[in-house]
């Protein structure tokens, strides 16, 4: 693969030194403090990678991200976005990127998610079938009524998983962004936003397309349902209609082939 | 604690120089930041309140400078929601307590 050029576009010249000091021992990289002066660059120098920052003067990364799609509808770089968490819920939702990356960072991450992005953009795909984590797997319980919530964890660790937990959307995002689990069990009706829109841009982000999720509503209405299936159809998922945590368990060694 | 030195490079992977030339860069911006703090709260000024807190909120938070992170944390959200400037006036003052602190700190080593 030849080498790689990534931009990275922040205000903070200490968020450009951190990341620069790590990506030149393996990529070229540039560097803007605003959107606009990433544009001139972006022009001239076709980087392989965007690393955008939200909250800049000038041009901000929203305004960069909308100029970047203007042509297509979708960025025409791969983009990885840097984002204090109280803004990560409302980012997932609006804009579509390969990743997210929350502010304070720890570098394993960022060189993970990166990383992530370039082979799934530029290298071959892995060969498939090959099983390389042989531990228990990692579910994560996204359920914001408290009893079925207890009645699910409660069987997927008897059944050997490992088991974390969050009770609305926005913290659904913030664990999966940053914890990767190896299978979502996701309520279709979550109060702030819904699990099919949360499954359907997750199946849009490189570090996130190939986490099978289980996607279940008890009593959703026939309008969210049909909207449900077709992106179930979209996103190649079944969905679920009902919230019995067996039923969850079964769906869920199925997908995973346990 | 007012600087968690080893968790910083522990999590950011830099060696000891570039941290402190950061930190240094840190000391400068929020010497300057106070400064303008204080005008942004006389012209009752929210927009560039939030700007300056969010910029130090970074950087802080980066050299994992906890307390300055979660005042600064503070002081922007106090102004998002368009507090009192008596309450954001408090956290600046805060702010400066902290700031010295640090500078302290960094003087020991």
């Amino acid at each position: 693969m030849s080498e790689k050029t990534i931009l990275i576009i922040d205000d903070a010249a200490d968020v450009r030194k951190i990341l620069k000091f790590h990506l030149e021992k393996k990529y070229k990289v540039l560097e803007a403090r605003d959107g606009e002066e990433g544009f001139k660059i972006l022009s001239k120098a076709h980087p392989d990678l965007v690393i955008l920052d939200i909250n800049m003067p000038k041009m901000d990364g929203i305004a960069f991200y909308n100029k970047l799609c203007s042509e297509t509808g979708k960025p025409a770089v791969p983009v990885i976005v840097l984002t204090v968490r109280e803004e990560l819920g409302e980012l997932f939702k609006t804009i579509n990127v390969d990743g997210f990356i929350t502010k304070p960072f720890n570098i394993e991450h960022v060189l993970r998610e990166i990383n992530t992005v370039i082979v799934k953009r530029y290298e071959a795909a892995p060969v498939s079938g090959v099983e390389i984590h042989t531990g228990p797997k990692k579910a994560l319980i996204v359920e914001n009524d408290p009893a079925a919530f207890d009645k699910i964890v409660l069987v997927f660790l008897n059944a050997g998983y490992m088991v974390s937990s969050a009770k609305s959307g926005m913290d659904s995002i913030e664990k999966i962004i940053t914890d990767q689990p190896d299978i979502i069990v996701i309520k279709l009706g979550l109060p702030d936003i819904s699990g099919d829109l949360i499954c359907a841009k997750l199946k849009q982000m490189p570090k996130t397309m190939d986490i099978p999720v289980v996607l279940y509503t008890p009593h959703a209405s026939t309008l969210d349902k049909i909207v449900a299936k077709k992106i179930c159809e979209m996103i190649k998922t079944n969905l679920i209609e009902s919230d019995d945590a067996g039923t969850l368990l079964a769906e869920s060694n199925r997908v995973l082939k346990r | 604690m007012v600087l968690d030195k080893q968790r910083a490079l522990k999590e950011l992977g830099i060696p000891e120089e570039l941290y402190i030339e950061l930190l240094s860069d840190l000391l400068t911006q929020v010497d300057g930041a106070i400064v303008g703090l204080e005008g942004a709260i006389l012209a009752n000024d929210f927009n560039t309140i939030i700007q300056i807190a969010h910029s130090i909120k970074g950087s802080a938070g980066n050299m994992r400078a906890d307390e300055i992170y979660g005042t600064a944390k503070d002081i922007e959200q106090a102004a998002r929601e368009g507090k009192d400037m008596k309450i954001i006036k408090e956290g600046v003052d805060k702010l400066r307590a902290q700031f010295a602190e640090l500078k302290k700190a960094m003087n020991r080593g």
